[in-house]
This record gives C-alpha cells, structure tokens and sequence, in this order.
C-alpha cells in the first residue's frame, strides 16, 4: 500500500450472508483504495451492496473474505474492543437518520466521541466545531429543539470532533428537504477543501455533485470507479 | 460529560420507567428493612425482659400448692404449711454443680413468706442479701443504701410507696424491729413488690430453719443456661429446675416464627422486584438499540456499554434504597401507636402475657447498619437484574443496531 497516496484499501472483499443453500452474495471481490483527501461518493440501486460495504469500511461488519487496511492496520485483525477504538480515533460517522441522542444538548452530543477518550476540554472542542458549523448560539437545545438542518449540522460536528481521517456519511440528506440538502451539502464540501477524507453513500445523483469521484456499485460489484462527471 | 452524564441524563429521560422502578424497589426495600427493624426491637424486648428477670434458672420444690407468681414463672404455695421446701442439702448440691461445671456466676437461696405489716399484705424475701447483690448487678438504688446488717430491710419500690416507708423508717415484724436501710429503684419486675431481709433473721421469725422456698441462679453466659439447667434437674430429683431465658425464650420462637415467615416473603416480594426490573431493563435496551450503535459506532467499548447498562441499575438501587429506608422509618414510627391500640389489646384479651409485655415493649430500632441494609440490598437486585440486559447491549451488533447503516 502507497502510503504517501493511499489511506484505505479494500483486497478481495467479499460478503455473504446466510448458509450454503440460502447464501446471498452482498458484495463480490471488491477492491478499492481511497486516498487521503478524497470525497468519494458511492451510488447503486436498492440491494446493489453499498451499504454493507460501508458497514465494512466502519469497521462493523467483518468481511466473508478480504482485508481492509487503513494506515497499514489490518481492521479486520483486531479485537471488537480494537476495532472499537480503531473507530474511535480513525472515523466519524454521519448517519441517515441522524441518531442524535435525544436527552443529550447539542453540544453534549457531539462531545460524544471524546467521552471515552483521554482528550482534555471537551466542551471547548464540541464549542468549536459547532461554532464552525454555524451553531454557536444553540449550543444547549435538545436536538427536538432544533431544525433538521440544525440536526445535520450537529451530526456532521459529532462526526468530525474527534478530528478523523475519515468520514463516512450514509444518506445524510435523505431525511432532508432541498433547502437543508443544499446546507450540509455545503458543508460537506467544506470539510473536503479542508482535506477532509469523505466516503458517503447516496441514490441521489445531485448529491454528489462537490465528490471527486464516484463508484457505482451492482450486485456487490463495482461497474464504475471514476471522476464524477 | 461524562459517562455518568449520560447514565443521569438516561434515567430522567425515561421517567415512566424510572418511577416504576424505583416504586417496586422501595416498597420491597421498606419491607424487608422494617422485617429487620422489627426483629431487632423485638430482640431487644426479649433481652430487656431477660435483664429484668435477670436471673436464668429457678429451683423450686416439686409439689406445690396454690400459685404464687414470682419473676415471670408461676411458684407453688408458700407458707400454707402444706408446701414442700428445698433442704440446706439441695442448696450444697447446687453449690458443688456450680464448681463442678463452672457455669455458675452466683446464686441467691430464698425463703418467702406472706405476712402483714399494718393491714397491708407484703410478701418477704429472705435471702443472702449479699449475694442477691451480686447476682443482681443492674439493680439501681431509689433512696438510702443497700443494707449491711441483718437488721437492715431492703424494699421494692411499689410497696414501699404503698406502705409510705423512707429509708431510716423503723418497721416491726413479729415483735422485732427492722430499718429500712434503702428503697430499690423500680425495676418492672416482681422485685417491686418485695421487702427483701436477711435469709436467717426470716428464719427466726418464721421457724423454717434450713428450709428454702427457691434459689435463683445466674449463669454466667447465656450459653450456660441449658447445660447447668439439666445438671440441676439430674440432681435434683424432688425439685423442678425452670429456665427463665427458656421461657422468655418460647415466646421469641413465636415471633422468630413470624419473623422468618416475614423474611420468606420479603425474598419473596425483592424476586419478583428483581424480574420486574429485569424485564424492564431489557425493555429499555430493546427501545435503545439504535442509540446503543451509535454508541458502539462512535468508538464505546462493550465493556464502557455494559458499564452504562449497570450503572443506570445501580443508580437506581441507590435511589431506591433510599427511598425503601425512608419508607420504613415513617411506618414503623407509626407502628407503636396501632400496636398499642390493637395488637396488645387483642394479646392482653387472649391471655399472653409475655407477648403483650414485649409488644408494649416495642419500639422499633433504627440504626446506622440499616442504611448499608437498605441500599446494598436494592444495588444487589437492581445490578443482579441488569447484567443479563447490559450484556445482551453490550454485545448487540453495531450494523443490527443501526439498521439505517
């Protein structure tokens, strides 16, 4: 693996579920590396496997076959308990539904990652990335208190706190109106001129629109990897 | 933030459940402290009444005529003239028993008799005063001193009042002159009602030389009781040897019987607190699946999951023990009044006297041991029905949990 120029490789990932008569093929000898600073923007239809591989590439799904590798650590080698802090400290998540935990603030949920670390200031980095979101005044709503885009906005602070090399987002618009789409689409482009490393999972054409490249994914196989047109 | 932050915040959140489980887990922990906070009343009734007999064996002639009540046990006839006595070689077999078997603290030989002074009946107790002293150690003196010449009475309280008697008064007794050299502070006992003098002067007085009515015995440890107690009554045939702890002891039995009947239940009642909560929890861990894979998607540890699980479970002990302590200490201040009012009359009523004694006794004791009672035992079954929850949370798969990824 080209460290200067590769951050994640995928070799040979297959995954399969179920038992020898009832086996279902999810993904298919997949192999993929992704550099660091790359926005890349996975496509397929329903059921072409896109989102088993990045349950993979989160390091929650143990491939059938394969390996990932993400700065020379074999993901799949380590512990659950590795694979936890392997998360912890190489990735953020934007989640289709968001998931903010509805008891905790604003600035509560995204100081979540940090809480099981030993990083000092908590609330002064949450403050921060909010701020950078464009939250500073809503720091202590409860998550019902503010606007879906608000919502996405503090998802996307969540993910990025813990300051990871990759972020991977699953349909992080796809509960969203247009006008909120275009807001975090906005901000996802953001991050990726800051050289955020971005892999989000989307059926929506528009909105790859700001990645750099796009893999389309069809029967747990990849049939197009390349500029975004 | 902290994980604690979360643990708080999870609770108040999920107030319904909160409140049910902390509702079950009071009520169990408020009856099961007030099982102990009885019990230990109770045992301390039973020991007050124990001190207040305060000797542990009587010996007494076996054939007996009509009743006398005397520390608690019902004695035979004295001085109808028709009553047997015990014999100066009965009390040397009970001296050589208390070398032989060392059990034996002291004993106090006694000759009774019924006689008057004025128109007043009055029972004598003629004894070894100085060794009824010793065997009679928590005696407390209301006035005067405790005599020091066989001239000298020493009288129970409640029959010096009647009698209007002070210490220095002189008091005459079949033509000879005694003084009353102290009143004895009363002591709830039978005692009250005595006019103790010397064992030899009564004798004079009463012609019964070498004869004893009785001889009380106190044993030096509790332990001692029942062995000394069948040596006696091996040896002495002609008379009958009763155990006052055994027979304050019958009436425990009663209440231990009810005690451990109460405890049975508690088990009983903290069991099904424990499945309740059980299914709770697991309910809650099934409503929190997605939120538990954000967690574990986040980078938590299994371990710091199942920590959040048990830590929500033994919050809610420690609040719920609180809560049960609490409880209990207001019902059972209360319960005195209703016991006075009901429970002692209905005893009174059914003729059990000891029992309406140790229920007027009660007062129920509230100590420091019963805060560690009350709030380990509700964290034992609030953590004990949670580990099967935090580790089905801990190990829910990620991908399962959060279906949307």
């Amino acid at each position: 693996m080209d460290m200067k120029n590769n951050l994640l490789e995928l070799a040979g990932i297959s995954k399969t579920y179920g038992e020898e008569r009832t086996k279902v093929t999810a993904l298919d000898e997949i192999n993929l590396t992704i550099a660091a600073g790359e926005f890349v923007a996975i496509m397929g239809p329903s059921g072409s496997g896109k989102s088993t591989l990045l349950s993979i590439l989160g390091a929650m799904n143990s491939p059938s076959t394969g390996h990932m590798h993400v700065d020379d650590i074999d993901v799949y080698g380590l512990s659950a308990e590795r694979q936890a802090d392997f998360r912890r400290e190489y990735l953020g998540f934007v989640f289709q539904q968001l998931q903010l935990l509805p008891y905790l603030t604003a600035v509560e949920n995204v100081m979540l990652p940090l809480v099981v670390t030993s990083a000092k200031n908590l609330e002064e980095r949450a403050t921060a990335v909010l701020e950078r979101v464009g939250l500073s005044g809503k720091l202590d709503r409860l998550p019902s208190e503010l606007s879906g885009g608000e919502q996405g906005r503090v998802a996307i602070a969540r993910a990025v706190v813990n300051e990871p090399p990759i972020l991977l987002a699953d349909e992080p618009t796809g509960s969203l109106d247009s006008e909120t789409t275009d807001d975090i689409l906005g901000l996802f482009a953001e991050l990726h001129r800051d050289k955020q490393t971005i892999i989000m999972v989307t059926h929506n054409m528009e909105t790859v629109r700001d990645a750099n490249r796009l893999i389309r994914l069809k029967d747990g196989r990849v049939v197009a990897d390349g500029p975004v047109a | 933030m902290s994980i604690r932050t979360i643990i708080y915040k999870n609770i108040i959140e999920r107030q319904g459940k909160t409140i049910l489980i902390l509702l079950g887990l009071s009520l169990a922990i408020a009856a099961l402290v007030s099982v102990v906070a009885i019990n230990r009343s109770i045992e301390r009734a039973v020991g007050r009444q124990l001190d207040d007999y305060g000797f542990n064996i009587i010996i007494t002639p076996k054939k007996q005529g009509f009743e006398l009540e005397y520390g608690g046990l019902t004695l035979g006839s004295v001085d109808s003239g028709a009553a047997d006595t015990l014999s100066a070689a009965d009390l040397k077999t009970v001296r050589e028993i208390s070398r032989e078997t060392g059990g034996i603290r002291g004993l106090s030989p006694k000759l009774l008799k019924r006689d008057s002074i004025g128109n007043t009946d009055v029972v004598l107790a003629g004894t070894d005063l100085r060794q009824e002293r010793q065997i009679k150690d928590w005696w407390l003196i209301e006035a005067g001193r405790y005599p020091e010449t066989a001239d000298e009475l020493f009288i129970g309280q409640s029959i010096a009042d009647l009698l209007g008697l002070r210490p220095g008064d002189v008091v005459e007794l079949h033509e000879e002159q005694f003084t009353v050299a102290g009143i004895l502070m009363k002591t709830g006992s039978q005692d009250d009602t005595i006019i103790f003098i010397d064992l030899d002067r009564l004798r004079q007085l009463s012609g019964g030389e070498g004869k004893l009515h009785l001889i009380e015995i106190a044993a030096k440890t509790t332990a001692d009781v029942g062995p000394v107690a069948k040596r006696l009554a091996e040896a002495l045939p002609n008379a009958t040897v009763q155990s006052v702890q055994e027979a304050v002891r019958l009436q425990e039995h009663t209440f231990d019987y009810l005690l451990r009947f109460g405890l049975g239940v508690n088990i009983g009642i903290l069991t099904i607190t424990a499945l309740i909560i059980f299914t709770m929890t697991a309910s809650a861990v099934n409503e929190r699946r997605a939120e538990i894979g954000v967690l574990r998607a986040v980078g938590f540890r299994r371990s710091v999951i199942f920590r959040i699980i048990l830590g929500e479970a033994a919050a809610l002990g420690v609040v719920g023990g609180l809560f049960g302590l609490g409880l209990a200490i207001l019902s059972l201040s209360a319960l005195p009044l209703v016991l006075d009012s009901t429970w002692a009359a209905s005893l009174v009523s059914a003729g059990m006297t000891v029992e309406t004694e140790l229920v007027q006794d009660f007062q129920p004791v509230f100590d420091a041991t019963l805060l560690p009672l009350a709030v380990i035992t509700a964290v034992i079954v609030s953590v004990g029905a949670g580990v099967v929850p935090a580790r089905r949370a801990a190990d829910l798969d990620p991908v399962e949990a959060l279906k949307s990824l």
